[in-house]
Order: C-alpha cells, then sequence, then structure tokens
C-alpha cells in the first residue's frame, strides 16, 4: 500500500474518533449498554475490520481504494485515532479483534465461514482465550487441557480456565489454546461457539479499559470435534505455538497505538484546557510531544515490519514499551498539572489515568517485551544496532 | 525506629511507628479509620476542598474536620459526596466543600497531623501493602520450576520499590527536611508514584482488577491529587 492511499485512509479515519469520546464515559460507568450504539458508524466501521474481502461487502472505502484492516499499519491508524476517541469502546467493540488473526491466517474453509457468517448477521463479539489465571500469557505452561476421548475419533474434551479475556460473556464465538500434548508442539487452537456445553463465562471488575468487561472462561469437559480444531490442515510446527507468536506479533504495534491514541489524548487535553502554563510546564509538555512523536514512529515502522514477516516482532516489542511507559507518565502528569480535584472534576483525565494501566498487560508485559528485545539484539536480529 | 537526624516531636514519630505496626494487614477503610480516631475526637483531615472519609467516621457527631489550621464542625460545612465507584468499595466516600467559612469554630496551634503528613501516611503505607500482596501473588506463581518472584529481573523491580518506599519512610522520620518544603513533598509524592507503577506492572493483569491492589492504588493517586499541592 502507497504512501498516498495510507495518508488518505488517516485523514478518513480521524473523523471517526469523536463518536467514540462521546460514549467512552458512559460505557466506562456502564460497560453493557455498548449493545445500544452498535449502530454507530464509527462502531460498524470499526466491527468490519480485519473481515476479508471473500466475506465483506462493506469495507472502508477511500478515493475508490477498498480497506479491509487485514495489514496493521491499517490497524495502527485505525487503531490509534479511535482509541483518540476512546480505547475501551476500540476493544470492546463487536468484531473479529485477536481472534480474526487466527482465523484469517490458520483456519480451513468451512472455519473460516463459521466464524465470518456469524461477523456478518449482526453486531457479534468474539474472543481470543490463551491467558490463563497461573501461567499468564506464557503459551509454553499453559494449563488448560484437550484430551482425546479415545484413540478411534477425533472428539476431545477440553478442560480449563482462562482469565482476563476481552469480550468473553458477551462473545459469541472465539478462539481456545490448550495442551494436548507436551512440548512446543502439544499446543492446539480450537473454534469454540458460547453455547458449546462445560462452557462459562464471568466478567471480572477492572480498573481501567472496561468496556470489554475482561472476563474469566471455564471449561469443563466440553466436547471438542476434530473440525474445530484450527490449523489441523498445516504441520503442527505452523499452528498452535506458531499461532499465539504470529498473534502477539501482529497485534502488538496495534495495542501500542491504542496506547499513543490516549497519549495525544491527554496531551491535546491538556494544551486545550490548560492556560497559563509556567516554563516548566511548557518544557514538560514539549518534552511529552518529543515522546508522541517517537513513539509514532516506532509504532507505524512495527507494522511495516510485521507487514513484510510477522517474525519481526522486536520494533513491535521496542514500540509497546516506549508506548505503555508514556501513556502512564502522560496520563499521570495531567492529572498533577489540573491539580485538587482534577480527578473528579476532568473526568476524561481520571478514565485515562485508568485505562493507562490496562495496555501494560495486552499482549506481553513490558519485562517479557525487554526479554524479547534482549534476545533479538544477541541473535543479531535488531537494525542500526 | 531510632532516630538520629529528625527535628520531629516525638508524639508524630510516635504516632506514625504505631500507625505503620498497627496497621499492617488492615483494609484501607480501617487504616483510615485508625488515623482520624487517633485524636480525642475524631478528625478527618481535609485538603483545601476536599475530604475523604470513611462511613463510620462521618457518622460520628464529634467528629470534626481540620483545613489547615482550622478546626470545623462538621455542622459549620456544607458538603457534597462526590460519586466514585472505586473508592465507595472500600467504603470510603469523597466529599466536596462548598462556601467554606475563612475560620472555623476552633483554630488549633499545634496541628495533630497536616495533610502533608496524612498524605504521606496513607500513600506510604498503600505502598506497603501492594508490597506485601506482590510478594505473595509472586511467590506463588511460577513460570517453568521457579517463583515468579526468583527472577532476576523481578527482584531487581521488587528491589527498586523497597528502595524508594525505604528512602520515603527515612525522608519522613529521620530527615531534617519539612514536607512544609513544597518542592521536597512533590519530590517524594513522584517517588511514591514511581513505586505505585513499578508494583502495579508486577502484578500483571491481577493488578488491574479491583478485587487486588488496583482500587488501592487507584486511591493512592486521588490522595496525591487532592492532598499535594503541585509545583
Amino acid at each position: 500500500m502507497n504512501i498516498e492511499k495510507i495518508n488518505a485512509f488517516e485523514e478518513a479515519i480521524k473523523s471517526y474518533y469523536q463518536e467514540f469520546r462521546d460514549i467512552g464515559l458512559i460505557i466506562d460507568e456502564q460497560p453493557d449498554r455498548l449493545h445500544e450504539f452498535t449502530d454507530l458508524a464509527s462502531v460498524q466501521l470499526l466491527s468490519r475490520m480485519m473481515i476479508p474481502s471473500e466475506y465483506n461487502d462493506h469495507p472502508f472505502i477511500i478515493n475508490n481504494t477498498k480497506f479491509y484492516g487485514l495489514t496493521c499499519i491499517e490497524r495502527v491508524i485505525g487503531t490509534e485515532w479511535l482509541s483518540y476517541g476512546d480505547a475501551g469502546v476500540v476493544v470492546g467493540c463487536p468484531g473479529p479483534s485477536l481472534s480474526g488473526i487466527i482465523i484469517q491466517d490458520f483456519a480451513d474453509e468451512q472455519q473460516k465461514e463459521q466464524y465470518y457468517s456469524k461477523l456478518l448477521s449482526k453486531p457479534c463479539w468474539t474472543f481470543f482465550a490463551l491467558t490463563e489465571p497461573n501461567k499468564g500469557s506464557d503459551a509454553m505452561h499453559i494449563e488448560t487441557n484437550m484430551k482425546k476421548v479415545n484413540a478411534c475419533d477425533g472428539q476431545r474434551l477440553l478442560n480449563g480456565e482462562k482469565y482476563f479475556i476481552g469480550n468473553g460473556t458477551r462473545a459469541e464465538i472465539g478462539v481456545v489454546f490448550a495442551r494436548t500434548t507436551t512440548g512446543p508442539i502439544g499446543i492446539e487452537m480450537c473454534l469454540i461457539e458460547k453455547d458449546s456445553d462445560g462452557f462459562s463465562a464471568e466478567a471480572l471488575d477492572t480498573l481501567g479499559l472496561r468496556a470489554p468487561k475482561l472476563s474469566r472462561l471455564t471449561f469443563q469437559n466440553v466436547r471438542i470435534n476434530e473440525e474445530q480444531i484450527i490449523g489441523r490442515h498445516l504441520s503442527p510446527l505452523k499452528r498452535g505455538m506458531h499461532g499465539a507468536i504470529t498473534v502477539f506479533n501482529k497485534m502488538r504495534p496495534t495495542v501500542a497505538a491504542m496506547a499513543l491514541g490516549v497519549s495525544q489524548a491527554t496531551y491535546d487535553y491538556m494544551i486545550t484546557n490548560k492556560k497559563n502554563l509556567s516554563l516548566d510546564q511548557q518544557q514538560k509538555l514539549e518534552h511529552f510531544q518529543n515522546e508522541l512523536i517517537t513513539t509514532r514512529n516506532l509504532i507505524r515502522q512495527a507494522a511495516l515490519e510485521v507487514d513484510i514477516n510477522p517474525r519481526n516482532g522486536y520494533v513491535g516489542s521496542i514500540a509497546k514499551v516506549r508506548a505503555t511507559s508514556l501513556v502512564k507518565q502522560i496520563t499521570q502528569y495531567a492529572l498533577d498539572l489540573f491539580g485538587e480535584g482534577a480527578f473528579f472534576e476532568h473526568p476524561y483525565l481520571n478514565k485515562w489515568f485508568r485505562d493507562a494501566f490496562a495496555f501494560e498487560n495486552m499482549e506481553g508485559t513490558s519485562n517479557i517485551l525487554k526479554l524479547n528485545i534482549f534476545q533479538s539484539y544477541m541473535n543479531g536480529k535488531i537494525s542500526y544496532v | 525506629m531510632s532516630t538520629l537526624l529528625s527535628s520531629k516531636n516525638e508524639n508524630l514519630l510516635n504516632y506514625i511507628n504505631r500507625f505503620l505496626e498497627e496497621t499492617r494487614g488492615l483494609s484501607l477503610f480501617e487504616a483510615f479509620e485508625w488515623i482520624f480516631k487517633a485524636f480525642e475526637n475524631p478528625i478527618i483531615i481535609s485538603s483545601n476542598n476536599y475530604f475523604l472519609a470513611p462511613h463510620s467516621v462521618l457518622e460520628n457527631p464529634n467528629t470534626h474536620i481540620l483545613r489547615g489550621n482550622n478546626l470545623y464542625q462538621l455542622t459549620e460545612l456544607k458538603f457534597n459526596k462526590v460519586n466514585n465507584h472505586f473508592m465507595e468499595h472500600e467504603m470510603i466516600s469523597l466529599f466536596k466543600m462548598d462556601d467554606i467559612p475563612e475560620k472555623g469554630s476552633n483554630q488549633i496551634e499545634n496541628i495533630p497531623l497536616t495533610k502533608n503528613d496524612f498524605a504521606i501516611f496513607m500513600r506510604t503505607w498503600i505502598a506497603l501493602e501492594c508490597l506485601a500482596y506482590d510478594k505473595k501473588l509472586l511467590s506463588n506463581r511460577y513460570s517453568g520450576k521457579l517463583p515468579i518472584i526468583q527472577y532476576q529481573m523481578v527482584k531487581g523491580q521488587f528491589s527498586e520499590a523497597i528502595i524508594k518506599i525505604y528512602s520515603i519512610i527515612n525522608n519522613y522520620i529521620n530527615g531534617n527536611t519539612t514536607l512544609e518544603n513544597k518542592s521536597f513533598n512533590v519530590f517524594i509524592h513522584n517517588e511514591i508514584d514511581d513505586c505505585m507503577n513499578t508494583l502495579i506492572n508486577l502484578t500483571g493483569g491481577h493488578g488491574v482488577l479491583t478485587e487486588t491492589v488496583s482500587r488501592k492504588i487507584y486511591l493512592s493517586f486521588v490522595i496525591k491529587n487532592l492532598f499535594v499541592e503541585s509545583e
């Protein structure tokens, strides 16, 4: 995709942020009310993103170019500006989200039909269930298991628990990671519908980013047929664990873009609403402006790298570490800048402050990403360094 | 704790030592109660325009509000509750005062606890509670065969938090610099911010659940916002 088309896409998508900003505080207080807003143009736009052309008759069209949100660069630009409106609503919106990457890259035709037909019939939420209460997102050590009922047929029983799963209570379909045997090739992915016997979801109360209603999912002897195993037509080395790595590499720049959107929103709020800045305050804001530029450059470069090769994850790690650090610094500074009572007299600052903590845990914590950056350097993968 | 440098009065030092020892492991609500009920009559420390109060203290007709060196009876003040989901869960309410009379019915020369003392007390207490939570959580979670707390990177960050907390308490108890020095007060609170950010990061996803540490961390930043005058 050339730069003119990307710029046109960015200009067009900027105009959608206001709707998200308008409903962000409402959904933060009452996440269930998100259902009332699924007719908004911005929500419809996001819920169709990441649905490929074979299944999507309503792509985002700018100057006769169709955008399906299938490239990382489209996603980081779109996500940044919609998160500038409200990041909670972005994560809480119906649509493919993380599981969409798995379906797009690893599912067979039958699974794609099953998944996308649900998304196109009505506003439909999906989930991506990898993280566990004891193991976090460490895919190598997950405990949820999927054992064969008997050796003759392909039927399996899924048992275990998943934690911090976005939209888990409202999703109709999603992807679950489970272990079938020991070792890295023993990780498999399966497609599950919410009405499966033995599947339950419970919402968790969170400080920030409340719209997606993070959930605990429980699987008790859920029957899984061979047709539900994602990537069964691929070699074990090119599915399962490889799927988890691919999703994280492809979506990490998008999480960084969410944090950047919130940071930019906070910066603009300060510039617009705080008058008579002292010299120190002006210098601090200039510092944040430079941080925003640096972080945006990193995120976009990360997206381009991942679009060339999904294994190029380290730039995304660098971008996300910076973005999650920036969003906490800037949202906390904004409360200091507006002084006593800012928490309650500036509700957006309160929300952005709370939301800022959530990005840290999505698609790898900063500690894990720093290890990844270090490893990439040691392996000689990092350009220029 | 022995003191070498402090010029603080012994009552206050005794008070903070008792507070940190006796409130370990209590709920936020109980820690607030301890502070306000330590005086002859309950005294709520207010900022310029707001005060935080556990429900039980506010129900006591003998409760007073201390704003600067003015002591107000509750009936002397107009105040409205500010709705807040997170603090209400901890049974602590926030109130905004309106049309505050310039002088309360009593003026106090020797203020038992300034708003700066109160902010340090509560934020330090919250940091210690979060440190204890992190220790428990990370000691019981494993990556491979080792508890997460035993990984070098985690140990390093955990120690950073300990260093900050120790420095804050040492500054307060043993140091000569007064919290009335605005720049120093802001510096101490920025150190507490760093500590809180480290501690919530270490908890991973568990830290953003309201049932764990996030409500306490939220309240820590609220206290800073209400009670610490920024530079």
